[in-house]
């Protein structure tokens, strides 16, 4: 049976994406699943220190300089139970703008990696390689904080991630009608009624009523899941439902906010002892709600 | 009295350890061994912050701390403890915080008490309830709300 994948992506950086994915894991494996952490922020890769790995010989970079045949030779125990990990490279330059080929090998191996829950913790920023690696996963947790700057990444890396699979889509489909919307959408100074998808797919049903049928098909597929974390006050959290209606609204994109995790000043203190959370502060509000977000994923 | 606070702890050494550590970090801390004294102090110090340290105690002795709710409810309550097992500590009416740690963490009792002690906390706990069920009808933060999509729609040019 192949792995439930979680991808965990956080669009705006120093959100707590890589101190959520890895608590997360732990949290996971503590309901006795069997979990690989895969640290897929590529160049700036800092996974195996969240989890108390010291050591990580073995990185994503001896895979992608074909040093090792398969992503299971790269596993490292990470010391705790049902937890293993794949180490993100940090010594190949411009690793972050691999090749299209070299990110689907990589893709291929991660779909076969045996376990029952494999995590990527992807990078910041809404380049093709996260999106891609955002798609192939089973279930999609936005992390952000409830501030304005990082909402607005959050849109925009949605909308990056709409216009990808639609391009994709309407490729595939040999629909060009829909690759030259797409293409106008991007200027909409000069085309305000491609602002919103239902206004391109509104445009698009005038020439090519099937490709809006099938275009939509696949966007409901894309469900993702928000999680608003660094939460200081209560009705911080309402930053998620603004953004999730945002969303529907313009991209027509059905999310929903999971969860609200709190600003926990113990966060702070792990990381400086280099230890999960989850370990040593299991009762803190932060590690109760992760254990929330563990039960909502499984 | 600046923060007074009550340290219930049966341990010599980690009461010890509870008292220095709050004191130091600006709480008029005392230390009580037992449920008898403790009884008698809250009367006269009303505490704003009652520590509770369940090392050495049987849950059915703990379960006689639910008796004090009265004295207690301009307090909130820290338990510090090994693991979260002691269910009968759920005082009602009071603001409960746990603090889980094994060995004892005084780092993280002292930064639990601190936001105990000041309004934020209260805050922070809110938002480990599910969001539906905050009061939906609360004007001031409707606004809020509307604000932050009005300035998000701004900000990303999305209005006409």
């Amino acid at each position: 049976m192949s792995a439930k994948i979680i991808a965990i992506v956080g669009p705006k950086g120093g959100i707590g994406k890589s101190t959520v994915s890895s608590n997360l894991a732990i949290a996971l494996a503590e309901m006795d699943k069997r979990v690989i952490a895969v640290d897929l922020d590529l160049g700036g890769a800092n996974l195996h220190i969240l989890l108390g790995v010291k050591q990580n010989k073995l990185t994503l970079d001896d895979f992608i300089l074909k040093k090792v045949d398969s992503l299971n030779e790269i596993l490292i125990d990470t010391g705790i139970r049902n937890i293993r990990l794949i180490s993100g490279g940090a010594n190949i330059p411009d690793i972050a703008n691999m090749p299209f080929q070299q990110k689907m090998k990589i893709i291929n191996h991660l779909l076969k990696l045996d376990s029952d829950i494999v995590i990527l913790d992807l990078a910041a920023g809404s380049s093709f390689n996260v999106i891609d690696f955002l798609l192939i996963a089973n279930q999609q947790l936005i992390i952000t904080s409830p501030e304005s700057p990082s909402l607005i990444k959050v849109y925009g890396f949605i909308k990056s991630t709409v216009f990808r699979m639609l391009n994709f889509h309407f490729k595939n489909i040999d629909s060009q009608e829909g690759i030259e919307l797409l293409t106008r959408a991007k200027d909409t100074d000069n085309n305000p009624n491609l602002k919103t998808v239902n206004g391109l797919f509104k445009e698009l049903s005038m020439t090519n009523e099937e490709a809006v049928i099938s275009a939509k098909e696949v966007l409901a597929k894309f469900k993702p899941n928000i999680v608003i974390n660094m939460v200081h006050k209560a009705d911080e959290a309402k930053a998620g439902n603004v953004i999730s209606a945002m969303l529907k609204q313009y991209l027509d994109v059905t999310s929903s906010v999971v969860t609200t995790i709190p600003a926990d000043e113990m966060v702070r203190r792990a990381l400086f002892k280099n230890k999960p959370m989850m370990t040593i502060y299991p009762g803190s509000p932060f590690s109760l709600a992760i254990k929330k977000l563990a039960e909502l994923c499984i | 009295m600046l923060n007074p606070t009550i340290i219930l702890s049966t341990d010599s050494v980690r009461g010890a350890l509870l008292l220095k550590t709050l004191q130091k970090n600006g709480f008029d801390a005392t230390l009580c061994k037992n449920l008898f004294d403790t009884y008698e102090i809250i009367k006269d110090i009303k505490p704003v912050l009652f520590v509770i340290d369940c090392e050495g105690f049987y849950q059915n002795e703990l379960s006689a701390l639910t008796s004090l709710s009265n004295l207690l409810k301009e307090c909130s309550v820290l338990v510090v403890a090994d693991k979260p097992n002691y269910s009968s500590l759920n005082i009602k009416g009071l603001s409960t915080q746990w603090c889980i740690c094994s060995p004892l963490d005084l780092d993280m009792v002292t930064t639990r008490a601190k936001e105990l002690i000041t309004p934020k906390t209260d805050e922070t706990l809110k938002t480990l309830l599910p969001i539906e069920t905050e009061d939906q009808e609360d004007l001031p933060e409707q606004t809020q709300e509307s604000t932050l999509e009005d300035d998000l729609i701004g900000y990303l040019g999305l209005n006409k």
